[in-house]
């Protein structure tokens, strides 16, 4: 596979870069050093390593994978990668496991007679075109539908949407980040024009202060939390705040950690920006040139009905209109409300007060998962926009993604229902465009969306949608209120497909299911959370007749006609995808590096100009587009150039606790698996470190319950009920009043739980709050 | 004529006479203009708010402390001396087998073979404690292995408890192999180091290789000479160089 030549002509290109590295040699010479080629050989000779972004979380690490006689043997951090510089985390070491379970899929199954059957995969392709050929003859275009994921890679959700969006001609593509992402997008966009952070994860080498909203970093966001820490060491002044409703290793690691009531985030936020401006903390001089101010709908509602609707109408308000409403939002009233203590609220508005430091508040899933997600997202804004602490190094308001690719592949290529991958698609320009680059007429692409997630899981039990793909996800795990939809997807005249690399709780409902090649076994791209695109290279052939799920939806494609339009190579196809789909994004606002420069390095930064990174937006000195406008800051994702600053109130959740169902749920992920463990529950480490879920209390309610730890409980809600281990003085406590259950047990779902309420503006589940009893289970 | 009468002319210092009276008052105006301009401009410049230069390079803001291989070692070196002279507890030294056997493959984070006492602590000076100079404890009965990264506090992030639990699924995994330990060019000359040395995670070499708690197999007797890697040098090719055919 390599001949000596090769071989040495590869020692001399790694030699060159080591020889100008420090004293300590750098040993990880696995970087690709020479055009072309695939990785370079190490310290035991017969191992080849090549880089790729970690499968597993949003902060996208850079992993060296070693490869030998065609199988992933190692993995190390990328030393040269900026996200993590050299570390993982215990998930990120042991990724390459998951390519080899024991029960991995082979090959295609397909229900004949109520039992999965064996078949060859290219007979699968045909009944799934076949089928979806007759769904659309039937029932027309909206009955077909694709599900797919924030773990999609770029040219997977790129076919996807071209395919179903561009050719079939329906709006009915969403992905599994509407459940985690979707009010960071709203957020986003209602404040900036633009979604995405405007700064990078260099703000953690300069803020001052970190405030972490409604996220366990030291679990979900490992290695950034590493890096803060890091800082803290260096930097003795550096100050790290938990703002939380469960105490967790991240509150431990705090310099402080502040405990608050469901939902009272609102109430905080907006009693933080009270207090900015009693003091007079407000940056006049930014908010005057930047900032205008805006206020919304209220009582909007929590869209536990079918066929919600909500649309929000932001009107004009001026700074003292803004100023008179947060008057209810004194610290005494939030603290009656929050069970935050005055003091400290003032001590949150006092840190971000503070002109002479530097605020970087980062916040993930407490945050978006929230019947007000988006309003939350915006009042986090606001506190950084009323005090200009944003857009330059250190002063940063940072939302986390969870997974790998949500930013690169849902949120730029746009696989959600109302989004193509230049605009919404309400825009005629953007379906203008569209119909452009992908040579097809306008009036295909239709211009109103259709179903958000929660909604199509709500038309394919009604029976409106007929036919599902379903991809790199597993949502008979992870939708809330599950039995409704479990049931809907059984139901007597839906058709589902699932490509998966593992059976799952999904496939137990598929009628076909597909092998799909996973992560190394195929050439990718994921895009991270600070707007890294990361490229990858194919390492190890798949097993069996596995197939990477771009190429899947190539071959259905073809099956169905369009073949014309997905004439690629299946060595090229990835790269002509890329050059494709970069077109959408040509413009200095949010232009992708090439391919070229992709594969070269350890990933590339958007909007990359002229041949560079920019690596805070809108900020004159870092961004080429906003210095063309101004000397400062310009955000110019909105027509005046200013962010806008919307006023949001407090609003109850859509469930509380009541004398029936006394305590609040909370759900949510543990450090060792990945989601619903489909992968790492198959990877012996990880597995034997997190075996089970649990159910978390606190320690005084267990006491009143009689129940201990390792005691079977039974949680109960109106929805349904499970019955699992308690876990007190674990993982975490939660505040009294609540308990929290990871979601990552496929035999202990906790979603039978859950309730379907979501953000009405992002249409994002609240997997947070809702309201149960929990009991002993007497054996 | 008083005392008081000023001198005449002729005598009168030079500084005084009105021609160089006028270079004085002209060189002191020139003095105020620049001062003026100088105080003028640093107070202006120190009415902007101070902002950071992009840096070349973000990612390099937080280089790691350390630079040299042997820093790690040096830190603790008078307490290493001490505990390399220390006699192993009978039948309870590591092994290389065991040091192997608590990673999936050489290289990977070992897991923590012991229970943890407080699961909801990211590690930091609870797990230091031991493993921070390592050495024989008690309570466990074993030799705690030393951390090569004590200024990493979030162990958990890599180190997780393995419980004794039934598998989910059967994993067919093949780790990479150990390292071998390269010939040295002659009997007696310093051997090589046949594994990678990992910026920032694997740079302290006394760590695994030196006292009670390091592997019998992998333990070397000295530390009289600091900088380790000054006779030890990686080996990273089993390959010889070979000059290009052909080049002059």
């Amino acid at each position: 596979m390599l001949t000596r030549r090769e071989f040495l002509k590869r020692m001399a290109g790694a030699a060159a870069v080591t020889a100008a590295t420090a004293l300590a040699p750098d040993i990880t010479f696995a970087r690709t050093f020479l055009a072309g080629e695939e990785g370079a050989p190490a310290a035991q000779d017969d191992i080849v390593w090549d880089k790729a972004p970690c499968r597993f979380c949003g902060v996208g690490c850079g992993l060296l994978i070693g490869v030998r006689n065609g199988r992933a043997v190692a993995v190390k951090g990328d030393p040269d990668s900026p996200v993590n510089k050299g570390l993982a985390c215990v998930k990120g070491y042991h990724a390459i496991l998951a390519l080899y379970g024991k029960d991995r899929l082979t090959t295609a199954y397909v229900r004949r007679n109520g039992k999965l059957e064996p078949v060859p995969v290219q007979e699968a392709l045909d009944i799934v075109a076949q089928k979806m050929k007759e769904t659309i003859d039937q029932y027309g275009k909206d009955a077909v539908a694709i599900y797919g994921s924030g773990q999609w890679t770029i040219p997977d959700g790129y076919v996807a949407v071209k395919l179903f969006k561009g050719l079939i001609g329906t709006n009915n593509v969403e992905a599994n980040a509407r459940l985690c992402m979707a009010s960071a997008v709203v957020g986003f966009l209602t404040a900036f024009g633009l979604d995405e952070p405007m700064g990078n994860y260099a703000d953690i080498d300069h803020a001052d202060v970190f405030v972490l909203w409604g996220n366990n970093m030291a679990e979900m966001h490992p290695v950034l939390f590493s890096r803060m820490l890091e800082q803290r060491r260096l930097r003795p002044h550096v100050k790290i705040v938990d703002i939380a409703t469960r105490t967790t290793r991240t509150s431990v690691a705090a310099d402080k950690a502040i405990l608050m009531a469901p939902q009272s985030d609102l109430a905080l936020a907006n009693a933080i920006c009270y207090e900015i401006v009693r003091n007079g903390w407000v940056n006049e001089e930014f908010v005057r040139k930047h900032v205008v101010f805006k206020k919304g709908k209220t009582n909007i509602g929590y869209g536990l009905e079918d066929n919600f609707t909500f649309k929000d109408e932001l009107t004009d308000i001026s700074f003292e209109e803004y100023v008179a409403y947060l008057q209810d939002y004194t610290p005494e009233r939030v603290s009656a409300m929050s069970g935050v203590p005055v003091e400290e609220i003032k001590f949150l508005a006092a840190l971000y007060g503070d002109p002479n430091k530097k605020v970087t508040t980062f916040w993930c899933m407490g945050v978006n998962q929230h019947v007000r997600g988006t309003w939350m997202n915006n009042l986090i804004y606001n506190i950084h926009l009323l005090t200009g602490k944003i857009s330059e190094p250190g002063n940063s308001p940072f939302s986390l993604t969870g997974q790998p690719s949500a930013c690169g592949t849902v949120r730029e290529v746009g696989t959600l229902t109302q989004r193509l991958p230049g605009g919404p698609v309400t825009s005629e320009k953007a379906r203008k465009q569209a119909a452009e680059i992908w040579n097809v007429p306008v009036e295909q692409i239709p211009d109103k969306p259709t179903y958000h997630t929660v909604e199509m899981f709500r038309a394919l039990d009604r029976g409106e949608i007929r036919f599902m793909w379903i991809q790199v996800t597993n949502p008979m795990v992870t939708l809330p209120k599950l039995r409704r939809y479990r049931n809907g997807a059984l139901k007597e005249g839906r058709f589902i497909v699932v490509s998966d690399a593992y059976f799952t709780p999904t496939t137990d409902v598929a009628d076909v299911i597909l092998p799909s090649a996973m992560w190394i076994e195929r050439e990718g791209f994921f895009g991270n959370s600070e707007r890294r695109t990361q490229h990858w290279n194919k390492m190890v052939e798949p097993p069996g007749e596995a197939m990477s799920d771009s190429w899947q939806l190539i071959e259905v494609a073809r099956r169905l006609g369009y073949e014309k339009w997905f004439p690629w190579s299946e060595e090229e196809h990835v790269r002509a995808i890329w050059e494709e789909y970069r077109q959408f994004h040509a413009n200095p606002k949010h232009n992708m590096a090439p391919y070229e420069e992709l594969k070269r390095r350890p990933g590339v930064m958007w909007p990359f100009v002229n041949g560079k990174e920019t690596l805070w937006r809108y900020n004159a000195k870092y961004d080429p587009v906003a210095a063309e406008k101004s000397k400062d800051f310009y955000f110019y994702g909105k027509p005046e150039g200013k962010a806008w600053l919307i006023f949001r109130p407090y609003e109850p959740p859509a469930e509380v606790p009541d004398e029936e169902y006394p305590f609040w749920l909370s759900t949510g992920r543990v450090l060792e698996h990945w989601h619903t463990g489909s992968m790492t529950r198959r990877i012996p480490v990880l597995h034997r470190s997190m075996p089970h879920a649990y159910v978390e209390l606190h320690p005084d309610d267990a006491r009143e319950l009689g129940i201990r730890h390792g005691d079977l409980v039974r949680v109960v809600s109106r929805r349904g009920e499970i019955v699992l281990p308690a876990a007190v003085n674990f993982r975490g406590i939660p505040a009294r009043g609540m308990v929290f259950v990871p979601f990552f047990d496929e035999t202990m779902l906790i979603n039978e739980v859950t309730l379907d309420a979501f953000c009405p503006l992002s249409k994002e589940p609240d997997y947070k709050k809702c309201a149960v009893r929990v009991e002993r289970v007497s054996s | 004529m008083s005392a008081a009468h000023p001198p005449p002319q002729g005598t009168r210092p030079s500084w005084l006479r009105t021609e160089h009276r006028l270079i004085s008052i002209g060189l002191a105006v020139v003095l105020m203009a620049v001062t003026a301009y100088v105080l003028g401009t640093s107070w202006l410049a120190g009415q902007t708010t101070a902002e950071l230069e992009p840096p070349a390079e973000p990612a390099e803001a937080a280089a790691p402390a350390r630079q040299y291989v042997e820093a790690g070692s040096l830190y603790y070196l008078e307490l290493m001396r001490a505990y390399m002279a220390a006699t192993p507890v009978a039948g309870k030294e590591r092994t290389l087998e065991a040091y192997y056997a608590r990673r999936t493959f050489p290289g990977a984070p070992p897991w923590v073979p012991h229970e943890v006492e407080e699961p909801m602590s990211p590690g930091g000076a609870d797990c230091l404690q031991c493993h921070e100079t390592g050495g024989y404890v008690p309570p466990m009965e074993a030799y705690a292995p030393v951390a090569p990264h004590p200024e990493l506090t979030s162990c958990t992030q890599c180190h997780v408890p393995a419980q004794d639990a039934e598998l989910f699924g059967e994993n067919e995994f093949v780790p990479a192999p150990p390292p071998e330990l390269p010939e040295a060019a002659f009997d007696g000359a310093p051997p090589p180091i046949p594994h990678e040395i990992v910026p920032k995670m694997r740079e302290n070499c006394a760590a695994c290789h030196v006292g009670p708690a390091a592997p019998p197999e992998i333990r070397v007797g000295h530390l009289e000479q600091e900088n380790c890697l000054q006779c030890h040098v990686p080996a990273r090719t089993e390959e010889i160089w070979q000059r290009e055919e052909g080049s002059p």
